[in-house]
């Protein structure tokens, strides 16, 4: 337990207290802070008074019982039961419900029975190599993070590919419904609240994890941490909850558990539209203020919106993509179909002794484990770029939004945006020559495996493809035809075109 | 502790009879000898090889997860002009990897001669083991978390230490020898940052240091490849020039100038005369900022 994070340290001399102390006082700092933010219910604010109390009074005995309530409030909080039947019955109930949402537009799809969700969700890569490795070790799914609707579309997605069910955490904000709270909980969520920032609370949320892990739950668990307001693919992950699966394993290895593997999977979800694009884009270029780590007042908030952006992008063919990527360990190297870890040149490797000494038994090294942790997590961002899928909303907009710019050449992204409306036509000629060059280059990163596409053939067929679907849901048109030019909204340009960012795709100047 | 060296020249007999009296169980290794070996008795190697000879050094070695290994050998990767510490990452399963720089040579070792190097690594934990096997009242070892910044520093100071080397033996004075110090150490920082490094590394006992104690050595292969160059004399296949080579093709991928470096390279590769080399140099424009 010596690598664990240490919520009570066992006595040393000197030093206990002072641990104990600073552990309430960041606690009651942090919570008061998000007090003055968002009022708590009775029973937060009680417990954050005793604390204060305790911390002012100094008896040990109390500093410690009201420290342990707290973590108990907090690990009452995180826990949902999940339910065995319940998840048969959503699992049986969801295509069919998918299925009418869809053909509530186009009733005589039902009847001629042509709607298939399979066509509309994509699963590619590593599919049946995670099915064997679920058999082998716990699986921990580390998924690009777009919309709201990811955690249920992953969900059904793993459950359409054969995949057992998985645990995952989802904002607390997203339980206030009690509906939602209802499913999410027994469909295997587990409750994250991003507003709690102190030590206490996200050492007993990765402790959570670990047990999980540890008792070979397969988890889902967003690295990027909230979702990519800008649209660009993760750069930089929360190491947090990614190295839980190292201290899973250790424990797992230490206590000689069966089968203790933990396994990482990197998974890219690549879609033509995403219901909060408007939201995420105009939080990401608000200067004028921090963007909100939470929002709470988008488009997944309002059920007309979800129901309209769900029936937009299931009517059309294969509109979102989900791409599992080579399985690893936890120290980044992949791994076989029986979960054996392989070196760079495929040779079979006893991953054991990254944290073993030469007798076989763990040592306990936290400075260590940051490091693999560093470096799991350059490869599932090294995976997230080179699983990335282009589609004809990316291309499109990238094309767009680079012919646009090199108009006004001196304008960075924040005053590209604000351009007057009646400046904000490109010639379709123009963006079409663009697209010609962009998808032989983005043709080129596919051969050398550093991305992969699923673009009609020509550029006219990209560019009708994307304005075809951008005019399907979003309240501004991200691109339209207006007789020989295109029309675009800078914003929403701005945020699809991210997706192709980081290739070295944009033409150089001469 | 079991310590595996791998180079018996020199400085790898040097690093040896510093494990053996610290009281690790050492085995060196020399050219023909086999490396399994090694790699079966040590958890800590140190290689101790010019860095060409890397890539066939661990094919023969073969380690394992198990392993930290301490690269001894300076310079960039002459292939990819990248790290040596990503050659063993690329290549093996290692992933504890750290690389040892300073001031100390061999002969001052073997004279008990106060010196000192510096061990980088990411990992506190290899930090420690080097600094169990080698630090003695004979050689202080300081631990530095700066592999990449370290790996800088012994790749750019023999660059450096010709360029005084040419300077003293072309008799441009000793304003030359602290124009080439200062503006060496300059273009080093650049490439440093430019590579991710902490520039500051370069100004500890990896870069300056080193360099100090360098160009006061006239026994120094560095100091005395600059004199060849100087004569036209010198092997355009030595390892600084390789390294020079290397760091020219990083700087030229990240957009950077390494003019001293660039003046080594065309010397020894009989581009330019010393003449030229001196004269483009002074030349250059003068430009506002950092001096």
């Amino acid at each position: 337990m010596a690598d664990r994070p240490a919520i009570f340290r066992p006595p040393r001399p000197g030093e206990v207290a002072d641990a104990l102390v600073e552990l309430l006082e960041d606690t009651v700092f942090h919570e008061h802070h998000r007090f003055e933010e968002h009022a708590p219910p009775d029973g937060e604010r009680k417990r954050i008074d005793q604390a204060t109390r305790a911390v002012l009074d100094g008896h040990r005995h109390v500093m410690e019982s009201v420290g342990e309530a707290l973590v108990r409030a907090y690990a009452l909080e995180i826990y949902r039961p999940f339910s065995a039947s319940a998840y048969r019955v959503a699992t049986r109930l969801l295509p069919a419900a998918v299925t009418r949402l869809v053909t509530a537009t186009d009733p005589p799809r039902l009847l001629t029975g042509t709607f298939d969700p399979s066509r509309r969700l994509r699963i590619q890569g590593a599919v049946d190599h995670v099915k064997a490795l679920a058999e082998q070790g716990t699986i921990l799914l580390v998924p690009t993070h777009l919309s709201n609707l990811d955690s249920p579309l992953v969900g059904l997605s793993l459950h359409m590919a054969g995949l057992p069910p998985f645990t995952y955490g989802a904002g607390l904000n997203l339980f206030s419904n009690p509906v939602m709270d209802f499913w999410m909980s027994r469909l295997g969520a587990y409750t994250v609240d991003r507003r709690k920032q102190n030590r206490l609370y996200k050492d007993t949320l990765k402790d959570y994890s670990v047990e999980v892990l540890k008792r070979r739950c397969h988890e889902i668990f967003f690295p990027g941490g909230t979702r990519s307001r800008s649209g660009l693919v993760e750069k930089s992950l929360k190491k947090g909850l990614l190295g839980t699966g190292l201290t899973a394993w250790q424990e797992g290895l230490r206590e000689g558990a069966d089968k203790p593997s933990v396994f990482v999977v990197p998974c890219t979800l690549s879609m033509h539209l995403v219901l909060e694009a408007e939201s995420l884009i105009d939080d990401a270029m608000a200067r004028d203020g921090k963007s909100r780590f939470i929002i709470d007042d988008d488009e997944f908030s309002r059920p007309r919106d979800v129901a309209s952006f769900t029936r937009a992008v299931l009517n059309l063919d294969e509109s979102v993509y989900l791409t599992l990527s080579t399985p690893m360990d936890l120290m980044g190297n992949p791994v076989d179909d029986e979960g054996v870890s392989l070196d760079p040149t495929g040779r079979a490797i006893d991953r054991r002794s990254y944290v073993c000494d030469r007798q076989g038994q763990v040592q306990a090294d936290p400075q260590r484990d940051r490091v693999y942790t560093e470096r799991v997590a350059e490869a599932v961002v090294e995976a997230f770029h080179r699983d990335n899928v282009a589609l004809s909303t990316h291309a499109a907009a990238f094309a767009a939004w680079q012919v646009f710019a090199s108009r006004h050449p001196r304008s960075d992204p924040y005053r590209l945006v604000r351009v007057d409306p009646q400046r904000r036509m490109v010639p379709r000629a123009e963006v079409l020559k663009y697209l010609d060059e962009l998808l032989r280059r983005i043709q080129r990163r596919c051969e050398r495996d550093r991305l992969r596409h699923a673009l009609p053939a020509t550029p006219e067929a990209v560019l009708d493809d994307a304005i075809a679907r951008f005019a399907t849901f979003h309240s501004r048109r991200a691109l339209e035809n207006i007789d020989r030019f295109v029309r675009l909204d800078p914003r929403l340009v701005y945020y699809y075109q991210n997706r192709l960012v980081g290739y070295g795709l944009a033409r150089t100047k001469r | 502790m079991n310590v595996g060296i791998v180079g018996a020249g020199p400085w790898g007999r040097a690093l040896a009879s510093l494990a053996e009296a610290a009281g690790c169980s050492v085995h060196l290794a020399g050219r023909q000898d086999p490396l399994p070996a090694v790699a079966e008795h040590a958890e800590l190697i140190l290689v101790a090889t010019p860095s060409v000879a890397l890539r066939a050094v661990l094919g023969g070695l073969r380690p394992g997860p198990e392993h930290r290994i301490v690269l001894a050998s300076r310079g960039l990767d002459p292939e990819t002009g990248g790290w040596l510490s990503d050659v063993v990452r690329l290549n093996t399963p290692c992933l504890r990897v750290g690389t040892l720089a300073g001031p100390a040579v061999a002969s001052d070792v073997e004279a008990s001669q106060p010196c000192a190097v510096v061990v980088a690594s990411r990992y506190d934990q290899v930090c420690a083991l080097v600094q169990t096997a080698l630090h003695s009242s004979r050689l202080r070892v300081y631990p530095s978390p700066d592999l990449e910044g370290v790996q800088i520093a012994a790749a750019m100071v023999p660059i450096l230490v010709a360029a005084v080397g040419l300077a003293d033996a072309a008799e441009l004075g000793a304003g030359a020898r602290g124009l080439v110090v200062a503006r060496g150490l300059a273009e080093a920082r650049r490439l440093a940052e430019a590579m991710g490094a902490d520039p500051a590394t370069l100004f500890g006992l990896a870069g300056l240091g080193d360099l100090v104690s360098a160009i006061s050595r006239p026994d120094h292969p560095a100091w005395l490849l600059g004199c060849q160059l100087a004569r036209g004399e010198a092997d355009p296949e030595s390892e600084t020039l390789h390294t020079a080579s290397a760091a020219l093709l990083q700087a030229q991928r990240l957009g950077i100038e390494l003019p001293i470096t660039a003046a080594v390279r065309g010397v020894g590769q009989k581009d330019i005369d010393v003449r030229e080399a001196v004269r483009g140099l002074m030349a250059r424009a003068a430009r506002p900022g950092e001096h």
